[in-house]
């Protein structure tokens, strides 16, 4: 039998050894749970970063704000936002006066425009005096010269001041100058004749630019645009006399046609010319149905041009003109 | 009894050599305590160094409830009963180690100095495991009733009651021997 040292030795000894077993394997388990936690706690937030739609925008730390910097950004949005719309007053203004003004633009372009005009068109045309273009309001009453260039398909509306009989309540106003454009009417339309017209048109304008009621005067229109042999065309006209004078001799392929008033048109109808001169207004004052549509005046079929049609709105149609004889 | 309680507080605060201490006042009496189990001294013998290590390793705590070489008593048996479940029951011993048989009987006569005691010892290892237990515990190593029940894990009228049946078997145990023993 083994003295008590000898057994207190292999009892230190043996207990070592387990004791250190016992370390590692603590060691080794502790080690395995924590890289079994960390690759948990990894599949986790990788699940919630993958169903998390506002942390899958985040790209980097620069994309990262602070709560201070996001409210001086929105500040600095609402400020431009209210400088836009600043902005875009001024600029609605700008164009309500330049639309107020469009008569009164120059009487330079309107000489020239003129100019061309007597040396393209067929028909002798008389031009009155053309007063001195006043930087005030004026009415529409005024002397529209329309010239139309046949190869380059446009029709060209150029506008001047003429004696005038309307009344106007911002009359004498002085308006700031504005640059306008002139008016032209550019169209795709197939060439066949060319048409001048001589109209004089006085137009009372209501305060709220509403629609106007035209009447013949001394001062002149001419119209000069291109009619198709088929289909229609779209044509700036100012009155039911500008348009009989206007359609009163129409070439078709070498043969002049001459026309005359219809015998359908209504001695009822009135007819209101916008102020913009795109839009013809008519009422029926029999009926009392207002039409509104582009004067589109529209030919008949090829061979058959005895009849110019006024058609409002594709549904109401009016024989304006007739072959003469 | 008290030197042993405070070796082992003394082992639990960090003092190494306290084991020390124990091993050299108990390993004795628990060799042959656990070798009235086995039946074996060399098992005895490691099944006491189990017990041993059981404390330097797990440090178990000692509450004070029995003496604490009742305690360290019932530690051994368990230790022994639970190496001898998971071992086979019965082992092949060598020829080279027959030996042994005589070691034990020379160990014992140098634990047990009284004679009468040395021949009681002897009879007693002829008798039954539970029997010699029992025994051991209250005539060899003084314990009373309640502490030999304690470490056999057994009641006060167990105890009595196998006591007297392992009185009566050490009796004729003797008696064919030719000895007398008067306190029994």
């Amino acid at each position: 039998m083994r003295s008590y040292k000898e057994i207190a030795d292999i009892v230190r000894e043996q207990g070592d050894a387990i004791l250190g077993r016992r370390k590692i394997r603590a060691r080794r388990i502790k080690r395995i749970s924590c890289a079994v936690s960390g690759l948990c706690a990894a599949v986790i937030i990788g699940a919630a970063v993958w169903h998390n739609s506002a942390l899958r925008n985040v790209t980097g730390p620069d994309s990262v704000k602070i709560p201070s910097e996001i409210t001086t950004e929105t500040a600095a949005v609402t400020t431009e936002a209210a400088a836009v719309t600043t902005a875009s007053t001024v600029v609605t203004e700008a164009r309500i006066t330049s639309a107020k003004t469009a008569t009164t633009r120059t009487s330079v372009t309107t000489q020239t425009a003129i100019n061309d005009v007597q040396t393209s068109t067929k028909n002798a045309v008389t031009y009155q005096p053309v007063t001195t273009a006043i930087p005030v309001r004026t009415t529409t009453a005024a002397v529209i010269t329309g010239t139309s260039n046949v190869n380059a398909q446009t029709t060209t509306l150029t506008e001047r001041p003429g004696n005038t009989s309307a009344t106007d309540p911002h009359g004498g106003e002085e308006i700031a100058p504005a640059t306008t454009e002139p008016c032209n009417l550019t169209g795709t339309v197939p060439t066949v004749s060319e048409i001048t017209s001589q109209t004089t048109t006085i137009a009372e304008i209501s305060p709220e630019d509403g629609p106007v009621t035209t009447s013949n005067t001394g001062a002149s229109e001419i119209i000069v645009t291109t009619v198709p042999e088929e289909g229609s065309t779209v044509i700036a006209v100012s009155d039911e006399e500008a348009i009989k004078e206007h359609f009163s001799e129409i070439t078709f392929s070498q043969r002049t046609y001459t026309y005359d008033r219809s015998v359908d048109y209504k001695p009822d109808l009135t007819m209101y010319m916008p102020f913009d001169n795109y839009w013809l207004q008519a009422v029926d004052e029999t009926s009392g149905t207002a039409y509104t549509a582009k004067t589109q005046l529209y030919m008949p079929e090829t061979g058959e041009k005895d009849h110019i049609w006024l058609k409002f709105d594709k549904k109401k149609e009016y024989c304006l003109y007739t072959v003469k004889g | 009894m008290k030197n042993g309680e405070s070796s082992y507080s003394r082992f639990l605060s960090g003092d190494k050599y306290a084991l020390d201490e124990l091993i050299r006042d108990y390993k004795d009496g628990l060799i042959f305590y656990l070798y009235s189990i086995v039946g074996d001294i060399q098992k005895a013998e490691d099944f006491a160094i189990d017990t041993f290590i059981k404390l330097y390793t797990d440090r178990p705590s000692f509450r004070g409830e029995s003496a604490f070489k009742t305690w360290l008593y019932t530690i051994g048996r368990n230790i022994a009963y639970d190496s001898m479940r998971r071992r086979p029951k019965f082992t092949e011993v060598p020829l080279d180690d027959a030996h042994d048989i005589s070691e034990a009987a020379s160990l014992e006569k140098e634990y047990i100095k009284d004679e009468d005691k040395l021949v009681l010892r002897r009879a007693i290892r002829k008798l039954k495991p539970e029997y010699s237990q029992i025994l051991y515990l209250v005539y060899i190593e003084g314990f009373d009733n309640s502490e030999a029940g304690d470490i056999m894990k057994k009641s006060g009228k167990q105890v009595r009651d196998l006591l007297y049946r392992a009185k009566g078997a050490l009796k004729k145990e003797l008696e064919k021997e030719g000895f007398v023993y008067e306190e029994l």
